[in-house]
């Protein structure tokens, strides 16, 4: 779940910047996790060493994300360079939309029969 | 996983006349006696673990993407954005186990994922909105404007 929160740093009330936090993504994620032990201990009834191993397919997961980001760091690097050696934190936003869809696809796949 | 345990059937057909009875008992004895363990009705497993590699990918791109963002945005207090998203982050992942108990067990593990599913639906547009006035954005903000 992602929500703009302003950045209260600071204690001033000048609530000028959005700020982004992918608050809801790791709060889902940590949702799922204990789903994932009903599902498939409680509701199909595997033994309990059993019912872990889906969790490897989430470490899978992590390592296409982790490769995702070390693609999109070429991305990264020639809009850097177009800029002239300046910092663009747009082209940081690519995986995240491409995240944001699996994401969702994944959570959906996960709970419908 | 219906047409694979009819194969398996067939295999195991015993070579007499009556073959064409034993194809539909031996079915249903194998889809019936799961060899997991457990008489549920839930065969097929692979999609959900399908969509947990889903799950594992797009909330480690979404994670990253959003930290490096954070901390290209606030250059010189990129600290404290960290530390106000790790802050919040722990908030809610304190918060959500409470109640998701619960909720999964009355629901049922379909209708709570649909739930979470639909939350993370709404949210996809986020960083589309934030691509196209990031650079707006950042420039109006207090300590965000030396990033652009």
């Amino acid at each position: 779940m992602t929500i703009y929160t302003s950045f209260i740093y600071g204690r001033l009330e000048n609530h000028s910047y959005s700020l982004l936090c992918s608050l809801g993504d790791p709060g889902i994620l940590y949702a799922s996790l204990e789903g994932y032990k009903i599902e498939y201990q409680e509701n199909r009834g595997w033994e309990p060493v059993l019912s872990s191993l889906p969790f490897l397919s989430l470490l899978i997961g992590v390592f296409c994300g982790a490769a995702l980001n070390v693609w999109n760091n070429r991305y990264y690097f020639k809009r850097f360079k177009a800029n002239g050696n300046k910092s663009v934190p747009e082209a940081r936003l690519p995986p995240m939309m491409i995240g944001g869809i699996a994401f969702t696809g994944g959570m959906f796949l996960f709970g419908c029969k | 996983m219906a047409c694979f345990y009819s194969v398996v059937s067939n295999f195991r057909r015993p070579p007499s006349g009556q073959a064409k009875t034993c194809i539909p008992q031996t079915t249903m004895q194998i889809l019936t006696s799961q060899n997991l363990g457990t008489s549920a009705k839930h065969i097929n497993y692979w999609p959900s673990i399908i969509g947990t590699v889903l799950l594992g990918f797009g909330f480690v791109s979404i994670f990253q993407a959003c930290l490096n963002y954070l901390v290209d945005t606030f250059t010189r207090f990129s600290a404290s954005a960290v530390a106000a998203n790790t802050f919040m982050r722990s908030v809610v992942g304190a918060a959500f186990p409470l109640f998701l108990g619960p909720m999964y067990r009355k629901l049922g593990v379909n209708w709570g994922s649909t739930i979470f599913g639909c939350i993370a639906a709404c949210l996809i547009p986020v960083p589309f909105l934030f691509f196209i006035w990031g650079k707006q954005l950042r420039a109006k903000g207090e300590w965000t404007k030396f990033s652009t």
